[in-house]
């Protein structure tokens, strides 16, 4: 069952339009909530009249902070460190806005349109303040965005391994170069939704909250806190999630608001976001300013990196410093950097928080080395595939200490891989050694195209533990309850493969429950591409698990000993005579009802269930190497993707269709952020492209077919070998791309800004041929001078 | 929460703009209007629905090309399929959003509201259309050129619907319609139209409007005169390009600054001249 | 609030309903009839919400309610000859993540399949360019579409 590409049990449902979106949910009796938003950056409450919006036909509620004061606690943020000034929001603004677009009013309302009725009458009066509008205005003094700290620094935090000064100052080529990376917007299809519905007289939980959240029980747990109701008080249900890319894992004031609504007016409540408030109201991510310094010797192995960041942390804290602690120990990447120093500050600026999304932290880090060993490549005239080659872990290195600690303090230790496997990997699916030619000819048509190539890693399967249930029930049926939700990783399939595979049955047999904290107690969540790594070896204990007991129960129902008998093909047989077998779900029925089938002896449980945590400490490590060839247009700044390639390795393969969907999906959002997405502010902090005509996301004529290929270097850190792939085609991308702009334009690394828009590629070729102007204007001179003596 | 009609007549359409004046607002194809609705950035009182007003539903090409106020996009785009007269329509037409928004829209719809960036105005500009505007107080008649101003505000009362829009036929110029997008479906940043004639391998004609999402549609003069008489050697075209940058008149949109969108409207603009100046060879031996 | 009755035929059945003015025919889809349509920037930007018209494939979110009346509009639910062959091509080749976007983009596929067309992979993606989808890079659709169209 592992290693199969069979097609998806989710698909039955959603290819028939029955997807289980919230926003497709209805409940009786409900009613709408909508949020009035602040449209300054950074402003005081003066005042907020909201008579007018009460009196209103078929208006429920109108709230304030004040309204809640009694109840709203700020919202906690989950990642403590010793380096963090956390400031984190409540749920309505209590005096202060700290970014466009936070929750200043709520209303509830019988319709959707008297909720925006209802909002229009709400008059509210600001006192804008000075608004810290980037990092880099935010380091410098200019104003405070909370009044309450010293300064804006979020954190900071840093680490070394090695003397980098030393070794800088025995370096042959020593390069400086600084970046930047946009603010992007994870723009799901489904935007933010939130349920909720309080029944007082339940007797199971009171509080029932529908949310397209990545991790029900971590929400559940916030939850509890911000409601006041005790955790087992609370179901917190994830059904189908239309896209999540790590920002639905994070909690918002809406899972605060809606609940409470429902409490207190006694209905349930809906909210759906909309997509011009899914701008301003979901998270963003990324926002990142670096200052690299590398230095290698003449054969161009890298000595000795250093990097100091600022990292714009947006208005408030939700993830601790999780975000650029991982740019931090990513830099590196896949290379031997044998003296690596690194800082980083996290800035507070009067923009939305800044949170993992897709990559969290890793494909600036990518970025970044990708850039200087280019633009170390063309200093040094070695070929850029080659000094990576030169500067790749060899597979005997592994497992590989880079001297880093994770956030946890824990080792950051690569675990396996073939880096050089994959990079030549992609340089014969792109035709990398035919490509000279291929240029000649582009050339002699009067086009230009270009090559660039990136190598990357991706740390996959963060603990501390993810918990499986698997269940048989008396007529044979499998249930897999796990605390997982579903934003499209087709978990349905590949879980259910998993317990397959460990159970010796079909796939079909095994109904995948997910989203939902009353069908198992604990579980921790979805996110940083640990799915497989965790979920999938908590399935596997889980199945061992019924295995054992199946083995244990059929040999009392045999009337043999245990070592008489075997397990296989869902069925367990007496080894001297095969033909005497019980099946699974005759075990199960007999279990079920011990003593009326059959007197089971003490030492074994009625029921064939099993309940598993697989804990770990010890992330897997993807890799791959990505590259591309595109065609620019020299006079617009067009830049048109040709066709990309990508080898990747994540360990042993579940389903490798679904690995190979998620790179191309990985690699169509790192198009996106590295070609076309890019938040705009104004001088006030207000976002500027605030809809899909004006944030633009690539079309199905932006992204030709990704070919790919995998290498299988299984990890030694999990049982089942596997590791993650939900971010990986995130990461490579911008610098490959970067490279192959350049490299269109017949110019050395001049690409240092992400994304790389027309206006900026324009840049670099206009700049590109006023080098090549002078230095046929200084080839003539010479020419000139040299006829003249 | 506005208020509905759909009359049957285009007196009664006029009778309802009338009465309701800027707060109603026509409701054709709806591509442009409903977004806005739905984004909060407009809340009319009224919407007057003319898409049962059979007599503006045509297409009418027997001498120049009528198009009336119902008529589809893409309705226009098959039938300009087989027709050689209005090559820089048809030229236009399929660049515009994608086939399900040109399933809706309406060719004058985005005449009237001309949102910034979209090529049927700056094709209304290059081929001097005419557009027939009717009210209670009247009918009349406008170029393109003098209903377009120059912000990109549009001529018409708000008791005023477009009916119809007249081209000529451009069978015998070169014309061509370049453009850049950053994605394949976004507005584009920057385009260029022209309509060229020449004679002799002289330019006699030249209309060439500049449009983009930060640039409102306009005709360049100056680059127009300059043109006549000359042949389209690369110095005529190098400074074409240098005097549409000179001359445009540009803003910044997000993602998109005014001396890219100037630069590349330059860029643009001798590409779009270049090629419709070698079609119009094309078409001028074909004559032969 | 204004309201009207309007009759459509939906999915192949004549109905009748009373919509508000102001409904769009995306939300009468949702919440007048329980069907798949859904919506995702409610801006005619991702094609999300696309229904045939008379066959013509649309943005449901920039139709009004009202303007369906004497139409015949069909939803994925509609679709019944050509379904299980889109769904089929959509699930063997992995077309699909999250599936919010399915519902817009198998619209879009049995529209441009209808006329019994073979289009090619640059004709697919032209076609499919209105249609938004974060999780899959689109190959998958391209690949399906393809097979369904070689199928037909």
């Amino acid at each position: 069952m592992l290693g199969k590409s069979i097609p998806r049990f989710e698909d039955s449902r959603l290819l028939s339009g029955a997807g289980r979106f919230v926003s497709n949910l209805q409940l009786p009796n409900m009613v709408y909530a909508a949020v009035l938003r602040s449209p300054y950056a950074a402003a005081r409450i003066q005042e907020i009249q909201t008579a007018e919006a009460r009196k209103m036909p078929g208006v429920l509620a109108v709230w304030t902070f004040s309204d809640l004061a009694d109840v709203l606690k700020s919202i906690p943020q989950v990642a403590p460190h010793p380096s963090l000034h956390a400031r984190t929001p409540f749920a309505l603004v209590k005096d202060v806005v700290h970014h466009e677009g936070e929750p200043v009013a709520v209303v509830a309302a019988e319709t959707r349109a008297a909720c925006r009725e209802a909002l229009r009458a709400i008059e509210v009066s600001y006192e804008p303040l000075p608004v810290v509008v980037n990092a880099e205005m935010g380091i410098s003094g200019a104003a405070k965005v909370h009044e309450d700290l010293p300064d804006n620094v979020a954190a900071q935090f840093g680490q070394k391994t090695g003397d980098v000064a030393a070794a800088l100052a025995d370096c042959d080529c020593v390069i400086t170069e600084r970046f930047t990376i946009g603010r992007v917007s994870s723009q799901a299809m489904e935007t933010r939704a939130v349920m909720a519905k309080f029944e007082p007289n339940s007797s199971t939980a009171r509080l029932t909250v529908w949310t397209n959240t990545q991790s029900p029980h971590l929400s559940r747990a916030l939850l509890s806190q911000q409601v006041g109701l005790p955790r087992h008080d609370i179901r917190v249900i994830a059904p189908d999630i239309g896209g999540g890319f790590g920002v639905k894992n994070r909690y918002y004031p809406e899972h605060t608001l809606i609940p409470l609504l429902a409490m207190r007016l006694g209905q349930p409540v809906k909210w759906v976001e909309s997509r011009r408030e899914s701008f301003l109201a979901t998270y963003h991510g990324r926002e990142q300013i670096h200052e690299a310094t590398l230095g290698l010797d003449a054969s161009g192995r890298i000595r000795a990196m250093r990097n100091r960041i600022l990292y714009d942390q947006g208005a408030y804290v939700t993830l601790g410093i999780v975000v650029p602690h991982i740019t931090t120990i990513s830099v590196p990447g896949p290379y031997r950097v044998p003296n690596y120093q690194v800082e980083c500050t996290a800035v507070y600026t009067h923009k939305a928080p800044s949170v993992p999304y897709r990559g969290a932290g890793k494909p600036q880090a990518c970025f970044v080395m990708e850039r200087m060993l280019d633009l170390a490549a063309g200093k040094l005239r070695i070929d850029p595939a080659e000094i990576r080659r030169r500067n790749l872990l060899q597979p005997e290195d592994f497992p590989y200490d880079t001297g880093l600690k994770d956030v946890d303090n824990t080792q950051v230790l690569y675990d396996s891989g073939n880096y050089p496997k994959c990079l030549q990997g992609v340089l014969d699916l792109i035709g990398h050694s035919s490509f000279d030619q291929e240029k000649k000819n582009a050339a002699a048509a009067g086009r230009k195209i270009g090559i660039g190539v990136s190598c990357f890693i991706e740390m996959t399967g963060r603990g501390p533990y993810e918990s499986a249930l698997v269940r048989v029930d008396p007529g044979g049926r499998i249930v897999l309850s796990t605390g997982l939700s579903s934003q499209g990783q087709s978990h349905e399939t590949t879980l259910a493969q998993v317990c397959a595979d460990a159970l010796e049955v079909e796939p079909s047999t095994i109904h995948v429950q997910l989203g939902d904290t009353s069908i198992i107690p604990l579980a921790i969540g979805v996110y940083a591409a640990r799915s497989a790594v965790m979920a999938g070896n908590a399935v596997a204990m889980a199945a061992a698990g019924i295995r054992e007991k199946v083995v244990k129960a059929a040999a009392a129902m045999l009337r043999l000993p245990p070592d008489a008998v075997e397990y296989s093909g869902g069925k367990v047989r007496e080894l001297a005579e095969p033909h005497r077998s019980l099946a699974l779900g005759e075990i199960a029925g007999a279990l079920n009802s011990p003593a009326l089938i059959f007197p089971f002896p003490p030492d074994i449980d009625p029921g064939l269930e099993a309940l598993r945590f697989y804990k770990s400490t010890k992330p897997a490590y993807s890799n791959g190497a990505y590259a591309v060839v595109v065609e620019v247009d020299a006079e617009t700044g067009y830049v048109r993707v040709v066709r990309h390639a990508l080898v990747h390795d994540c360990g042993n393969l579940i389903n490798p269709a679904v690995v190979e969907t998620q790179m191309t999906g990985g690699v169509a959002q790192g198009i996106g952020a590295s070609l076309f997405e890019e938040l705009h502010y104004d001088r006030d902090g207000r976002v500027l492209n605030t809809s899909l005509d004006t944030y633009l996301l690539p079309r199905a004529t932006d992204i030709p077919s990704l070919r790919q290929s995998h290498i299988t270097t299984p990890s030694p850190f999990n049982p089942l070998g596997v590791k993650g792939v939900g971010e990986g085609g995130t990461i490579p991308v911008a610098p490959a791309l970067a490279a192959a702009i350049e490299n269109a334009l017949g110019v050395g690394m001049k690409i240092t800004h992400v994304p790389m828009t027309p206006p900026r590629v324009l840049c670099v070729s206009r700049a590109a041929d006023e080098e090549r102007n002078r230095a046929g204007d200084t080839a003539a001179v010479f020419q000139e001078a040299s006829k003249a003596t | 929460m506005f208020t509905y009609s759909a009359p049957t007549s285009i007196e009664e359409v006029l009778d309802i703009l009338s009465e309701w004046g800027s707060r109603a607002r026509i409701l054709a194809g709806g591509q442009t209007l409903l977004p806005l609705i739905q984004n909060g950035m407009l809340q009319p009182g009224h919407l007057v629905d003319i898409n049962g007003v059979g007599s503006l539903d045509f297409i009418d090409s027997k001498n120049n090309l009528y198009v009336g106020a119902c008529c589809r996009q893409y309705d226009l785009e098959v039938f300009l399929r087989t027709s050689r007269r209005n090559s820089l329509i048809a030229q236009a037409l399929p660049l515009i959003a994608d086939q399900e928004i040109r399933n809706r829209g309406t060719v004058c719809g985005s005449l009237a509201a001309a949102p910034r960036g979209a090529e049927l105005p700056a094709i209304a500009l290059t081929c001097n259309a005419n557009l027939h505007i009717r009210s209670r107080r009247g009918d009349r008649e406008i170029c393109a050129t003098s209903f377009y101003g120059e912000n990109g505000t549009v001529a018409m009362a708000p008791d005023e619907i477009l009916t119809h829009v007249s081209f000529e036929g451009d069978d015998h110029s070169g014309s061509a319609i370049e453009e850049i997008r950053y994605t394949q479906l976004s507005f584009p940043a920057c385009g260029a139209a022209v309509l060229v004639d020449s004679e002799n391998g002289f330019c006699s004609s030249l209309r060439l409007t500049i449009f983009g999402q930060g640039i409102p549609a306009q005709r360049i003069d100056g680059v127009e005169s300059f043109v006549k008489g000359e042949r389209p050697s690369t110095q005529v075209v190098d400074e074409l390009a240098t005097r549409i940058r000179k001359e445009v008149r540009v803003d910044s949109a997000p993602g998109i600054p005014a001396d890219y969108a100037r630069h590349v409207a330059g860029s643009l603009g001798a590409r779009a001249f270049k090629r419709a100046v070698a079609q119009c060879e094309v078409l001028a031996s074909k004559a032969q | 609030m204004q309201t009207a009755t309007i009759e459509i035929e939906l999915n192949g059945k004549a109905c009748s309903r009373g919509v508000s003015v102001n409904q769009t025919l995306a939300g009468l889809l949702r919440e007048g009839f329980g069907l798949s349509t859904s919506i995702s920037c409610g801006e005619g930007s991702c094609g999300t919400c696309s229904v045939l018209i008379d066959g013509r494939p649309i943005r449901s979110c920039l139709m009004l309610a009202i303007q369906a009346s004497g139409r015949a509009v069909t939803t994925l639910e509609g679709l019944v000859d050509q379904l299980p062959r889109l769904q089929k091509a959509f699930s063997e080749n992995h077309a699909i993540q999250c599936g919010f976007c399915a519902p817009g983009f198998i619209i879009a596929a049995a529209a441009l399949l209808r006329t019994g067309s073979r289009p090619s992979e640059a004709e697919i993606r032209e076609t499919i360019k209105g249609h938004l989808c974060r999780c899959s890079g689109y190959s998958g659709f391209v690949k399906a579409i393809l097979d369904a169209a070689a199928q037909g």
